[in-house]
């Protein structure tokens, strides 16, 4: 969907745009502060909180980025928020299986692998350090660009760059660590 | 020929390279000298020894160390196809003697995979509907040119916009340009006055009227007070003096009866039959 066209219907009050809006934005903006936040409940409220904030100044998405990675900002900075209220980050808890929209299809034994691969993956990255977290997060799972995700953390390029690789070479590492067989069927 | 020559020479020798002139000086002297030779023979040899494999690692360990590190480094550009082919070739060559490294690309390769399923997290099936709600209910912050934009919309949509713009701008284009004796130059301090006039004439009218009304009002109102008081207060003085005479006739009457009954009980009889007949 052309998001410059859907993102023009909503600021003119098209209410069919907004909905389409959100829920094509839903579920990586809930998995952004499900990452930051942990808590559902709390990743729920600040999700709203932020299409919320996003009704009300969609005119102020000027360009320069991606939607996807202004959006992803806000989300980012609503965490943030959120967090400095609560004063203290909460408990590391693992992000349940059961959240992760992966399945593939109705067989269920791929399913059930695939459910299992999620597992194994989440369990890694929730090892991760936070740095090496929150980059894999924004690179390498959201999909965004380097200049993004520099400009997002507001770090040199260079040192987002090198912090995603080693990130991504440490949870290769883990999830070696975890499951030996991990990688070895890809030639 | 002598023998820097030939060793300049010998690689492009054994691989076939050499032809003419070249090649027939270099067999000659190959003939003639012992020592290159035995050379020759021995670089002969090599091509089909197998290799030591712990050499090269022996050399590395004495030199720039194993090759893992650099390798690592640029692991993550060569899963991505970002390094040019000559790199890529460094890296394969070492992928295929380090198991290592080889396991760990070939994790790599999965978690570059993998990892985009995490993506998305399905908020739940009412997130959508309790966003709609909550955004249906509140306006859009509108910017402060377009919110300019429309405050000034509505004013001209005003229907006497016209007239007051045509007047304003009368006002601006000709009271300044006129003479100060001439008999327009003073048009707009006239109707200034005119309208302060006007505005004095209403407020004394509105003032005297509500005056005037009190003057008549009032005094009814005072009249009909006080004469509603003063007939309280009659009635109530009324009230009081036939309480006191009832009071006054009952006292002695009860006095009269003491006496009567000092004097036998039969003198009551007929005051009760008054007390009953009153």
């Amino acid at each position: 969907m052309d998001v410059e066209k859907l993102l023009e219907r909503c600021r003119r009050g098209d209410g069919l745009a907004w909905e389409a809006l959100v829920r094509t934005y839903q579920s990586s903006v809930y998995a952004v502060t499900r990452y930051y936040l942990r808590d559902p409940e709390e990743a729920r409220d600040v999700a709203q909180d932020v299409f919320v904030r996003l009704y009300e100044r969609l005119d102020s998405f000027g360009g320069g980025d991606t939607f996807k990675a202004w959006l992803l900002r806000m989300a980012r900075n609503a965490c943030i928020d959120r967090l400095r209220r609560l004063k203290a980050r909460p408990p590391a808890a693992d992000i349940s299986v059961e959240d992760a929209r992966l399945s593939s299809g109705d067989d269920p034994e791929q399913n059930a692998e695939t459910e299992a691969r999620a597992r194994l993956l989440r369990r890694a990255v929730a090892d991760l350090s936070a740095r090496h977290r929150e980059v894999l997060l924004l690179k390498e799972i959201q999909g965004l660009k380097l200049e993004e995700v520099a400009k997002l953390l507001e770090l040199p390029l260079g040192t987002v760059k090198s912090r995603s690789n080693r990130a991504r070479l440490e949870l290769a590492a883990t999830l070696r660590k975890l499951d030996p067989s991990f990688g070895a069927g890809t030639p | 020929m002598i023998c820097d020559s030939f060793l300049e020479r010998v690689d492009a020798l054994l691989d076939g390279g050499l032809a003419g002139p070249e090649r027939e000086e270099t067999l000659g002297h190959l003939a003639l000298c012992p020592d290159c030779r035995g050379l020759f023979a021995a670089l002969v040899a090599v091509g089909h020894t197998s290799e030591d494999p712990g050499l090269a690692d022996a050399i590395l360990a004495r030199t720039s160390g194993a090759a893992c590190d650099s390798t690592r480094s640029q692991l993550c550009a060569r899963v991505d196809g970002e390094l040019d082919a000559f790199d890529a070739d460094l890296v394969d060559r070492h992928l295929g003697r380090c198991a290592e490294c080889a396991s760990l690309a070939r994790a790599l390769e999965r978690v570059r995979e993998d990892l985009p399923t995490l993506a998305a997290i399905d908020p739940g099936p009412r997130f959508v509907d309790e966003v709609l709600a909550r955004t249906s209910l509140r306006p859009r912050r509108m910017p402060l040119g377009a919110r300019l934009a429309t405050v000034l919309s509505r004013l001209l949509d005003r229907p006497r916009v016209a007239w007051e713009g045509a007047f304003v701008a009368t006002l601006v284009l000709f009271a300044p340009g006129l003479p100060p004796r001439s008999p327009l130059g003073d048009l707009p301090r006239q109707a200034l006055g005119q309208l302060r006039g006007t505005v004095n004439d209403v407020e004394a009218t509105l003032v005297g009227g509500a005056r005037d009304a009190w003057a008549t009002t009032g005094a009814v109102v005072v009249g009909d007070s006080v004469a509603m008081a003063s007939g309280l207060a009659e009635g109530s003085t009324d009230t009081w003096d036939k309480i006191r005479q009832r009071f006054g006739t009952f006292t002695g009457s009860v006095a009269s009866g003491q006496k009567r009954g000092e004097a036998g009980t039969s003198d009551r009889e007929p005051d009760a039959a008054q007390e009953k007949r009153r």
